[in-house]
C-alpha cells in the first residue's frame, strides 16, 4: 500500500503547486483520468488475492476521495480567483459613451399640439381638420365677416383668386364641422393658418387650435370652466385665467382670456411686464348669425375659442422671437424632445 | 386713439386718477395700451421774473441775474444771453431740474458764483414756434409780460396733461373719437356726460337762405358714399388757431397749419368725423360731384404729388376736374390759402373699405383714410359739421350760410329696437344678474331699455344709431356683463347636464403620430417649413419645364417672390433645411416633415395632399431605405421599389414606390445629385424619401381576424448563387417566392458579394430561405424538392448555384 501513500502525497504537492484551471485539469487526468495514476492501481486490484480485495478496494477508495476532495476545493479556489481576475479586467469605464444611433425629436409645435389635443379629447372633444387653401365664404362671409371687414383687405389675407384664399383662422372649420355634423358638436381643430406679417412676434404661417361646442343652453360659465380646465392642465393648477371684453365678429360676447403669468405667479415680472396677466386666447358665445348660416337648430346654442400654438409655445418655454420656432437648426429642435 | 384728458372733460365730469380711469376701461373692454405724461419731459422749470442784471466779477461774457420765482423767493441765476432785460419773464431750470433732452440742471458755482438755476431757450424746452411765439428765437425764450410769476412751464405751454393711448376694438366705430370715448366713461362712472348743445341745432330748418344759392352738391356715387353734408361759410378770417385747439392737436400728434384745416382736423378727433374744407371760390361751376373717378383721370393732392386715379375711386370733384380723393387727401389747387374767402366744409360718410383700397392702391394715408378706412357711422356727419361750424362761430371765424346741405338718400332709423327676453341674457351669460341690475346699465349706455308685456316677460332695447354694433340680444348680454365684470360669470350657476361622450383620436390621426414616432425613434428631427415657397425651386432641384411639380397654386398678394407659390412637394424646402444645418456645422443628422402639398385641379379646387419627407446628410441609401421599409411593413403597405431616373437625384441612385395593391406611384427615394447638392451649398451625400401619407394610413384602424401561428418547427436553408449584375434583389426574391412551394414562408437576401473570381458583371448573392408548415413538421425530403425547384427558376435568369 506504499504505493497509494506516495500517490497521495505526490498528488497534493501537485494540486498545491498548481497555478491555474489548466493547471488543476491536468492534475485530475494525471491521477483520475483513464491511465490516471490512481484508476491504473485501482485496475490492479484484480491481480490481488480475493480476501484482500475488500480491504484494500476501500483503502484505495478513500484515497480516491481523499484526493477528489483537495483537487475539487483547490480547483472551486482557483476558479474563484480567476473570476475575480477576469471581472477586474473586463471593468468599464462607464463614464466613457458611445455615440449611437440617438433618438430624433418632434418639432416643438407639434409637442404642444399634441399636449393640447391630449387636453382637450379628456374633455371629451374630437379632433377635426380642413382645408387651408379655403373659399372666402367659409372663411369669412359664414363667420359673420362683414364684407368691408379690414381682416378682408389683401394686406391681411392671402389670396389665391377672388374668392379663393389661403385661411386666416381654423375658426373657418366651424362652419365646415356645424354644416356636417348635427349638434351636440364638441370639436377642435388644429392647424395651419396664414397672415400676411413677418416679425418677431408674427410669422406668415403660423398655428390655431379652434374650440367650438354646440349643445343646448351654452352659456359664457361653459366657456370660463372649459378653459379654466384647460389653462391648469396645460400650464398648472395654480393658473388662473380672467375675461376681459373683445371683438370678434362670430362670436358674441366675445372675450380676450388672459392667464395668471405662469412665471411670477400673477405678482408681476418682465415677461407680464408687471402686470401679473399674460394675453392667451380669444373666445366667445358663436354669433347666431353664425348659427342661423351653418343651420344649427335654434335650441342649441354654442361657444368658440382659438389657440395660437406658437403664441402657447413662446410662453410655456420662454422663447421670445418666434421666428425662432421655424429655424430647424437641430441644435434647437433638440431641447425640446 | 389717443385720448388727452383735459379734452376728455370737454364731455364727461370724471374724478378718476388716470390710472383708475384706465383700468376702468380696461375693464369694458378698452385696453388701454400707455398712459402717457405730457409734463414728465420737463421737470422742475418755473417762470421767473428778471428784477437785476450785475456783471460776473471774474468773466467779461457772464452776468449775474436776480430773479424771483416766487412772492417771497429770489434766487440768483449765472447766464451768458445777450438777449434778456430786467423785468423780462423768463424760464429757469431750478436745482434738480430735467429737460426734454433728459439733461439735468444742477445749482453750482461757475467761476466762483453761485448759481441756483439756468434760464431756458426755446430749443432747450423742445418748443418750436407753434408752441410758443419766438420760441424759435435765438437766446433765452421770453414769455409774455403777464405771465405769471413761479408757474410751472409745462402749464403754460399747455403740457400739463395726460394722455391714454386706446386700444379700440374692430366694432366700436362710436369709440373712435373724444366723444366716443367720454360716453364710455360716462357709463362707466354711472354719471357726468355732458349734453352736447349746438348753435346750429335749429338750422335745417331755416329755409330763408338757401345754401344751393352757393354751391350744388350732386351724389352720383351713394354706393361708396351714403351721406354727404357741406355747409358754407363766407368772409373767412385765415388765422392762427386758439392755443387750446394748438396743445389740444399737438398731444394727438397734429401740426397745426391754420385756423380752418385745424377745425377739420380738432373734429376728426373731437367728433370722429373726417371733414374737409375747400376754397368755395376757386370750385369750377359751383358745383360739387360725388362720382368715381375716370380710369387715368389725375389729381394734384395736397402732398404735392400726382395721382392716377381709377374708376373704383371715388373723387370729389367739380364740372371739370376731381379736387379731392375722397377720404383720403384734398386736391391742392383748391385748399385753404391766406387769401380764402369762402369755404365749403365737407362732413361725408365714405365706404370703409374703398377708402382703404384707395390709400392702398396709391400708397397714400392720412389721418382722415386711416379713420373712415375703420367705418363711421351715420350720426357723425351731423354732429361734427355742427361741431365745425360752432367753432367758426365762436371764434367769428366768418359767417355761416343757413341751411346744411345734407345729401342722405337712404336714411337710417336713429334708433333700433331689440325685442327680447331678461333671462335671454343670464342663459348666454350663465349669470343670475336681476332684471333691473340689466335695465339699469343698459340705460346708462343709451340703450334705453324697458318691460313692454309683464308675462311673458317680453322686453325692448332701443339701440342709439351710433351703435351699429349691437344687432341683436348676444350683443346686449355683452355691454351688460362688460360693464358689471366678468366675475359675475361664478360656479353658483346652474350648469345644465350635458351629453357628454368619450373622446379619441380616429385611427387615420393616431395613425400619424405612430408615423412620427417611428421617425423620431430612426434619429430624425421633425422640421417646420412654410407652404408657400419660390419658383426659383423649380431651377435649384433643375425640374424640366413641363415636370408636374411646377404646377402650382399662386398667390394673388405674396410677401414678395420667395413666399409667392404654395408647394406641390416637400423636397426644395427639406434641402433648404439640410444646407442652414450643414452651414452651421452640424453633423451627421437627419430630418423629416409631414405637411400638405397643394395641387391645382381645377379652377375651383386644390388637392390638399399630406406628404412625409425624410432626409440626411452623411448616410447611406439603404439606411433611407430601411426607414421607408420599415414605415410601409409598421402600417402593412406593400411596396416595390423600382429604378427610375428623378431629376434632382444621382440617376443611378434612384427610386420610385409602387403600391402594390393599386399599381400607383406614392413616393420617390435617391441621392441627390451633386449639382443639385451644389445648388444648396451642400457638398456632402444627401439621400431623401418623400412618400404620400394617405396610402400608409388609408387602412389604419381595419378590422383584422387574428391568425393563430404554427406548432411546428420551421426549417432553415441557405442557398448562394452567381447571377449577371444587372439582374437586381427584387427580380430574385420574386422569382424565389414563385418556385418555393406552399411551405416556403420567408427569403432575406444576407449578403451580396463581387469578385474577380466570380467574374466580370455576375455578382454572388446569398439568402436565406424559411420553410414551415401548419400541419405537421417538414422532411428533408420535402424541402429539397422545393429547392430544387427553386435552383431551376433560378436558373432561367441566369442563376447558378455557388
Amino acid at each position: 500500500m506504499y504505493n497509494i501513500e506516495f500517490i497521495e502525497e505526490e498528488c497534493i504537492a501537485d494540486v498545491n503547486s498548481c497555478k491555474n484551471s489548466q493547471d488543476i485539469n491536468a492534475i485530475r487526468v494525471k491521477y483520475l483520468g483513464k491511465n490516471g495514476k490512481l484508476t491504473t492501481v485501482l485496475k490492479s486490484l484484480k491481480d490481488i488475492p480475493p480476501s484482500e480485495r475488500p480491504e484494500a478496494g476501500r483503502y484505495i477508495n478513500d484515497a480516491r476521495i481523499r484526493i477528489e476532495n483537495k483537487i475539487n476545493t483547490v480547483e472551486s479556489i482557483i476558479a474563484m480567483s480567476e473570476k475575480e481576475k477576469r471581472i477586474l479586467e473586463e471593468q468599464l469605464d462607464v463614464t466613457l459613451s458611445k455615440k449611437s444611433n440617438r433618438q430624433g425629436g418632434l418639432n416643438p409645435i407639434s409637442i404642444i399640439i399634441n399636449d393640447l389635443i391630449d387636453i382637450f379629447l379628456s374633455l371629451g372633444f374630437g379632433v377635426e381638420d380642413g382645408p387651408e387653401i379655403e373659399f372666402e365664404y367659409f372663411n369669412f362671409s359664414a363667420l359673420n365677416i362683414p364684407s368691408d371687414h379690414p381682416s378682408r383687405d389683401s394686406s391681411d389675407t392671402f389670396y389665391i383668386s377672388k374668392n379663393r384664399l389661403l385661411r386666416t383662422q381654423t375658426s373657418a372649420v366651424q362652419v365646415h364641422v356645424m354644416k356636417l355634423q348635427e349638434p351636440p358638436i364638441r370639436i377642435i381643430c388644429p392647424g395651419k393658418v396664414y397672415r400676411p406679417d413677418d416679425d418677431a412676434t408674427h410669422s406668415p404661417m403660423f398655428h390655431q387650435i379652434e374650440g367650438l361646442l354646440i349643445d343646448r343652453n351654452i352659456s359664457l360659465y361653459d366657456l370660463k370652466e372649459i378653459l379654466e380646465a384647460f389653462a391648469k392642465a396645460f400650464f398648472s393648477p395654480k393658473t388662473k385665467i380672467r375675461f376681459r371684453p373683445s371683438y370678434f365678429p362670430f362670436t358674441e360676447p366675445s372675450v380676450e382670456v388672459d392667464l395668471s403669468c405662469p412665471k411670477c405667479g400673477g405678482n408681476g415680472c418682465k415677461l407680464c411686464k408687471n402686470t401679473g396677466w399674460l394675453e392667451l386666447l380669444g373666445a366667445g358665445i358663436v354669433h347666431p348669425l353664425v348659427l342661423e348660416e351653418c343651420n344649427i337648430d335654434i335650441r342649441y346654442s354654442g361657444l368658440a375659442f382659438g389657440i395660437g400654438v406658437e403664441r402657447a409655445a413662446m410662453v410655456k418655454f420662454g422663447i421670445h422671437d418666434m421666428r425662432l420656432l421655424f429655424d430647424n437648426d437641430i441644435r434647437i429642435l433638440r431641447q425640446f424632445r | 386713439m389717443l385720448v388727452p384728458l383735459k379734452w376728455l372733460k370737454d364731455y364727461v365730469n370724471f374724478d378718476n386718477s388716470p390710472k383708475e380711469l384706465a383700468e376702468a376701461l380696461i375693464s369694458c373692454g378698452f385696453e388701454v395700451e400707455n398712459i402717457i405724461d405730457l409734463s414728465e419731459k420737463i421737470k422742475n422749470v418755473v417762470t421767473c421774473k428778471i428784477l437785476n442784471i450785475y456783471k460776473h466779477p471774474n468773466a467779461d461774457k457772464l452776468k449775474i441775474c436776480k430773479v424771483r420765482i416766487d412772492n417771497n423767493e429770489e434766487i440768483q441765476v449765472i447766464t451768458a444771453a445777450t438777449n434778456i432785460k430786467v423785468g423780462n419773464v423768463v424760464p429757469v431750470a431750478l436745482d434738480g431740474a430735467v429737460l426734454p433732452n433728459s439733461k439735468v440742471i444742477n445749482a453750482g458755482e461757475i467761476r466762483g458764483v453761485l448759481s441756483e438755476g439756468m434760464f431756458c431757450s426755446g430749443a432747450e424746452l423742445g418748443l418750436t414756434e407753434a408752441d410758443y411765439e419766438g420760441a424759435s428765437a435765438d437766446g433765452i425764450l421770453i414769455l409774455n409780460k403777464t405771465t405769471s410769476i413761479g408757474t410751472d412751464v409745462n402749464k403754460i405751454f399747455g403740457f400739463d396733461d395726460i394722455v391714454l393711448d386706446i386700444a379700440v376694438t374692430a366694432n366700436r366705430i362710436d369709440a373712435n373719437s373724444i366723444y366716443g370715448i367720454a360716453r364710455e366713461v360716462a357709463a362707466v362712472n354711472g354719471k357726468g356726460l355732458k349734453i352736447i348743445v349746438h348753435e346750429y341745432e335749429d338750422l335745417y330748418a331755416d329755409e330763408s337762405i338757401n345754401v344751393s344759392k352757393y354751391i350744388k352738391i350732386e351724389n352720383r356715387a351713394p354706393e361708396l358714399c351714403p351721406r354727404y353734408m357741406a355747409a358754407v361759410v363766407k368772409d373767412i378770417v385765415i388765422t392762427k388757431s386758439p392755443k387750446f385747439i394748438r396743445n389740444r392737436l399737438r398731444a394727438v400728434g397734429i401740426r397745426s397749419i391754420n385756423n380752418i384745416v385745424d377745425i377739420t382736423n380738432y373734429v376728426l378727433y373731437d367728433m370722429g368725423q373726417p371733414m374737409h374744407a375747400f376754397d368755395l371760390d376757386k370750385i369750377k361751376g359751383r358745383k360739387i360731384i360725388v362720382r368715381r373717378a375716370k380710369d387715368g383721370e389725375k389729381i394734384l393732392a395736397l402732398d404735392d404729388k400726382e395721382y392716377t386715379l381709377s374708376s373704383n375711386q371715388l373723387t370729389i370733384a367739380n364740372s371739370e376736374e376731381p379736387m379731392a380723393i375722397a377720404g383720403v387727401m384734398g386736391g391742392k389747387n383748391y385748399s385753404i390759402t391766406d387769401d380764402t374767402k369762402t369755404i365749403v366744409f365737407e362732413s361725408a360718410n365714405f365706404k370703409r373699405d374703398s377708402i382703404r383700397a384707395t390709400s392702398k392702391a396709391l400708397g397714400l394715408y392720412s389721418d382722415s383714410s386711416a379713420r373712415f378706412g375703420k367705418g363711421i357711422d351715420s350720426f357723425s356727419q351731423r354732429i361734427g359739421i355742427k361741431k365745425a361750424l360752432d367753432l367758426i362761430n365762436k371764434y367769428k371765424w366768418g359767417t355761416v350760410i343757413d341751411n346744411i346741405s345734407d345729401n342722405y338718400p337712404d336714411p337710417e332709423d336713429e334708433y333700433f329696437d331689440i325685442e327680447y327676453r331678461y333671462d335671454d341674457i343670464n342663459d348666454i351669460l350663465g349669470t343670475d344678474i336681476a332684471h333691473v341690475k340689466i335695465k339699469t346699465t343698459l340705460n346708462k349706455l343709451g340703450i334705453t331699455t324697458a318691460l313692454k308685456d309683464k308675462p311673458p316677460d317680453i322686453c325692448v332695447s332701443s339701440v342709439p344709431d351710433f351703435r351699429p354694433d349691437i344687432v341683436g340680444v348676444n350683443d346686449l348680454a355683452e355691454e351688460v356683463i362688460r360693464f358689471l365684470g366678468y366675475d359675475e360669470v361664478v360656479s353658483n350657476y346652474r350648469a345644465p347636464v350635458r351629453n357628454y361622450k368619450a373622446s379619441s383620436l380616429t385611427n387615420k390621426q393616431k395613425a400619424i403620430n405612430t408615423l412620427k414616432k417611428e421617425l423620431v425613434k430612426n434619429n430624425a428631427y421633425e422640421i417646420l417649413t412654410y407652404s408657400f415657397t419660390t419658383p426659383k425651386s423649380f431651377n435649384l432641384l433643375e425640374l424640366p419645364i413641363d415636370h408636374e411639380f411646377r404646377n402650382v397654386v399662386k398667390l394673388l398678394n405674396p410677401l414678395g417672390e420667395d413666399f409667392s407659390i404654395m408647394r406641390t412637394s416637400l423636397v426644395h424646402e427639406m434641402m433648404k433645411s439640410i444646407s442652414l444645418n450643414h452651414q452651421r456645422n452640424n453633423k451627421d443628422f437627419r430630418l423629416f416633415e409631414i405637411a400638405k402639398t397643394y395641387t391645382p385641379i381645377t379652377l375651383e379646387y386644390t388637392a390638399e395632399r399630406y406628404k412625409l419627407i425624410v432626409g440626411s446628410i452623411n448616410d447611406d441609401f439603404y439606411a433611407i431605405k430601411a426607414i421607408v421599409e420599415d414605415i410601409y411593413d409598421l402600417f402593412n403597405v406593400e411596396v416595390s421599389f423600382e429604378a427610375h431616373k428623378i431629376p434632382f437625384f444621382h440617376p443611378g441612385r434612384s427610386a420610385q414606390i409602387k403600391e402594390k395593391s393599386t399599381g400607383h406611384i406614392i413616393g420617390f427615394i435617391g441621392e441627390i445629385s451633386e449639382s443639385v447638392g451644389a445648388n444648396y451649398n451642400i457638398n456632402k451625400k444627401v439621400h431623401l424619401a418623400e412618400i404620400a401619407v394617405y396610402p400608409i394610413i388609408k387602412d389604419c384602424g381595419k378590422e383584422f381576424m387574428f391568425k393563430s401561428v404554427s406548432k411546428y418547427p420551421s426549417i432553415e436553408r441557405d442557398l448562394a448563387i452567381i447571377v449577371d449584375s444587372n439582374i437586381n434583389a427584387s427580380q430574385i426574391i420574386s422569382t424565389v417566392k414563385m418556385s418555393g412551394g406552399k411551405y416556403l414562408i420567408s427569403c432575406d437576401i444576407f449578403d451580396v458579394y463581387t469578385s474577380e473570381q466570380i467574374g466580370d458583371n455576375k455578382k454572388s448573392i446569398a439568402f436565406n430561405l424559411v420553410f414551415q408548415s401548419n400541419e405537421k413538421t417538414l422532411t428533408d425530403a420535402e424541402i429539397n424538392i422545393s429547392i430544387d425547384d427553386i435552383i431551376l427558376s433560378l436558373s432561367k435568369i441566369g442563376g447558378k448555384l455557388r
